[in-house]
């Protein structure tokens, strides 16, 4: 069963190697039949984010960072979380800076598949303001504090890729109408109140209690 | 076919190979392995278990192995062919049971109402049924607080998103714009890396300490452990530094959060758990939580969320962690002054204060001399000082814990031992500002002159890695980005030593002297544009207590002075002393006094 020209210590230690790897190896194809996960769990991601609409006019498409804790309700997910991101303008070196707000309730299918999709709903609630010099090292700062407001409602298309059981890929797109006041003339750049948001994001979902 | 029915052939198919493959070991091929008696955990080795039992050296490479193998050799048997009885692998190795650590030290049974409680006792008050083995797996801490990393971090998180969150959304502090983060303020502040920041005294050695509790706090009331708690300080607040704000990440900030606030975080967790008793139920127990949430709100949470609030079950069993056999708290009202002298060659400015009220608590929990455990802070030492009318209410919070000790000696009448302490300082008045964290080695030793009168005496070597203390061009110090202030204050680090002396009579700390020198190199504040700038501090207190022989209250005197000879090669003035003397006479009142050291 095993090379004769091994000593009887190497052909002791080649056995007991191949038998825990192939246990091992066991363990992993069995693993392709996911677990449900339950349990509290958060999300950590980066995506971009960008305007169409009015805002859209405005503004250009930026890197965005967001944060979710998550926890399960009988066969909904409920849960609150924040999204940063800075954008750019069209045709101006200066930028504004979002942070947005939200409760999402979601509905996740698939449950002990590897490829788990959801859709989920939330209340947005967004503040932005054009950013000072900050990052270019100024002296001074501009307390200058202009702030525009308002809620939302975003549409949520995801899907998590389990990779353990505490923890998954998470691939979303969202969709985000939204209104703020008061409209941005009084920074010169018109009566624009309104947008609609578009996101792209890729994160992962951890479980911290193992998704039990 | 599904995935399950191929895993389940795949499965099969292993295990047939996985049998052919053990089966190949020779030696057990030959002799075979006997489980006959495995229910009672006992198996009869197979010969080769019994042929390394024999050897001197056991060459297996495998825990398991080496574990059966030692558990061979110590065993007896009258004859060669007996069975070996061996207990089973978690009997012979603890840490093989699924949450046992080796780094917590031993575990205790759960405190649900299937367990065991904090101690292996149960209480009247919790018929409990029969164990079962996954029940005695796992592991608490001496309050009965499993582990619990996922709880740990939503509480560190929570550390930074409330304060952020604060900034953002409360008006006043929305206009300083520093809530503004993103990725771009993310990657903008890690790609420009550490600076020093000019925030007052108070918030970089107050307040950013009190914050770094909080992320202690979330592992220390989860289960772990003070080293633990130090790195979830530290990385906590180094998510503060690069994330939180948009000022940059300041060195400072980073470093007096994880350190300071792992003895500020140590300090409320131990004091905390004087307040609790889980004994305790009815009125008397709603009253100990709401103390408990007041002193260590992360403590009040963590226990709010596990339930541990309003379960009865055992206290811990060891003294240090719940009350300590020796404890005093001195509490004392009274009337203190101070004045203030600054001088360079022939040029002095004086400056006198006017006396006004004070209030301060002095804390010493445990006992240096007879420490047994090496746990961090089962002896500390707290002092506090709010003065009242002044412009800065909190005049002083220094800790002293202990990190490690080793015994020297010990007599029938004297007892001494090295210990390393983590010093934490803080003093903020009008006349100096003083403070940082550091650690000293400290031989300490006691005499007992009779039953009733003891000597103590100290001496340590000081390192302070980083501190503060007021300087004269420290407005001048090299700030990066936004300016918020002028600084008046020089960060630096050195060495120093102290020494004190107590004299005890009747558990009464009649005397207490002490001495400390301290150099600081300024690493930012005066040594602005690359010039040099150091500072020596000293601080000299006498302090004498005398019972008035009624309900532990007291009557003293105490007087301070600090010292300050600063160097510097900006300006005009190449060196500045300082020369703060202090007095005050005071009340005091020991609710609680059992003074040993």
């Amino acid at each position: 069963m095993t090379p004769c020209f091994l000593g009887e210590r190497a052909q002791m230690r080649l056995s007991r190697t191949c038998a825990a790897a192939l246990v091992a190896v066991t363990l992993l194809a069995e693993a392709s039949n996911a677990h449900a996960q339950t349990g509290p769990h958060f999300r950590f991601g980066f995506g971009w984010q960008d305007m169409s609409g009015d805002m859209g006019e405005v503004f250009d498409g930026a890197v965005d960072a967001e944060f979710s804790i998550i926890h399960p309700v009988k066969a909904v997910r409920v849960g609150a979380g924040a999204n940063w991101v800075s954008f750019p303008m069209d045709d101006f070196e200066e930028s504004w800076n979002q942070i947005r707000f939200h409760l999402l309730v979601a509905y996740p299918f698939q449950l002990t598949e590897r490829v788990r999709p959801y859709v989920e709903g939330r209340w947005t609630y967004r503040r932005m303001r054009p950013e000072d010099d900050r990052f270019f090292g100024g002296e001074e700062e501009l307390l200058r504090d202009f702030v525009v407001s308002g809620s939302g409602f975003e549409g949520v298309l995801g899907a998590q890729y389990v990779l353990t059981r505490a923890a998954a890929i998470d691939l979303a797109v969202a969709a985000n109408p939204f209104s703020v006041s008061p409209d941005l003339s009084d920074e010169g750049l018109g009566e624009i109140d309104s947008g609609m948001a578009w996101r792209v994001h890729l994160g992962i979902s951890w479980f911290p209690m193992n998704g039990r | 076919m599904d995935v399950t029915n191929r895993s389940r052939v795949v499965l099969a198919v292993c295990a047939l190979v996985g049998m052919l493959a053990v089966t190949a070991i020779p030696t057990v091929a030959q002799e075979g392995v006997d489980l006959e008696g495995a229910s009672a955990d006992v198996v009869r080795l197979p010969s080769l278990f019994a042929r390394y039992a024999d050897s001197p050296a056991p060459t297996l490479k495998t825990d398991a192995a080496l574990t059966y193998a030692l558990a061979a050799r110590s065993a007896r048997r009258s004859d060669p062919n007996d069975p070996i009885a061996i207990p089973s692998p978690t009997a012979v190795n603890p840490a093989l049971l699924t949450g046992w650590s080796f780094l917590e030290g031993s575990p205790t049974a759960r405190p649900t109402g299937l367990s065991t409680g904090a101690s292996s006792r149960l209480t009247s008050r919790e018929p409990v049924g029969p164990l079962t083995p996954q029940e005695e797996e796992v592991w608490t801490d001496p309050w009965g607080q499993e582990k619990n990393f996922g709880l740990a971090v939503v509480e560190a998180y929570l550390g930074n998103f409330l304060p952020w969150a604060f900034n953002e959304l409360v008006p006043g502090r929305a206009a300083l714009k520093i809530s503004q983060i993103s990725p771009r303020s993310w990657a903008n502040n890690i790609s420009h890396g550490w600076e020093w920041d000019d925030n007052a005294f108070q918030v970089n050695h107050f307040a950013h300490p009190f914050q770094g509790n909080i992320y202690y706090n979330a592992a220390r009331t989860n289960g772990y452990g003070y080293w633990t708690g130090v790195l979830f300080a530290t990385v906590g607040s180094y998510n503060w530094e690069c994330c939180g704000e948009t000022h940059f990440m300041s060195v400072n900030d980073w470093y007096n959060t994880a350190i300071g606030g792992a003895a500020v975080g140590e300090m409320l967790y131990r004091t905390s758990s004087m307040v609790l008793d889980n004994q305790a139920t009815g009125t008397e127990r709603a009253w100990r939580e709401l103390g408990a949430f007041a002193l260590n709100p992360v403590r009040g949470f963590t226990r709010l969320v596990s339930g541990n609030i309003a379960r009865v079950y055992e206290n811990p069993e060891h003294p240090s962690d719940h009350v300590p056999d020796r404890l005093e708290n001195q509490m004392s009202f009274g009337v203190r002054q101070a004045s203030s002298e600054r001088s360079s060659g022939e040029v002095s400015v004086n400056e006198e204060g006017e006396a006004h009220g004070f209030f301060d608590l002095q804390m010493i929990y445990g006992s240096l001399l007879d420490l047994e455990r090496q746990k961090p802070f089962d002896f500390f030492s707290l002092a506090t000082q709010i003065n009242l009318r002044q412009e800065v209410g909190l005049g002083k919070l220094q800790i002293r814990g202990n990190l490690w000790h080793k015994g020297l000696s010990r007599t029938e009448n004297s007892v001494s031992k090295l210990i390393l302490v983590q010093d934490f300082d803080y003093e903020n008045n009008s006349a100096f500002e003083f403070g940082g964290q550091g650690v000293s080695m400290m031989y300490l030793k006691r005499t007992e002159r009779s039953e009733r009168t003891s000597f103590v005496w100290n001496a340590a070597a000081t390192w302070m890695i980083m501190g503060g203390v007021n300087s004269e061009f420290s407005s001048f110090a090299d700030i990066a980005g936004v300016r918020e202030r002028l600084r008046e204050y020089d960060f630096g680090t050195g060495f120093g030593g102290r020494v004190g002396f107590q004299f005890l009579r009747d558990g009464y700390r009649w005397i207490d002297g002490s001495y400390r020198v301290q150099h600081l190199f300024t690493l930012n504040g005066s040594n602005f544009n690359g010039r040099d700038a150091s500072h020596v501090v000293q601080m000299f207190r006498l302090r004498g207590v005398f019972p008035l022989g009624f309900k532990s209250f007291g009557a003293g005197a105490e007087y301070e002075l600090f010292l300050r000879d600063s160097f510097f090669e900006a300006g005009d003035f190449s060196k500045i002393e300082q020369r703060v003397p202090r007095w005050q006479i005071f009340l005091t009142w020991n609710p609680t006094r059992s003074a040993s050291n």
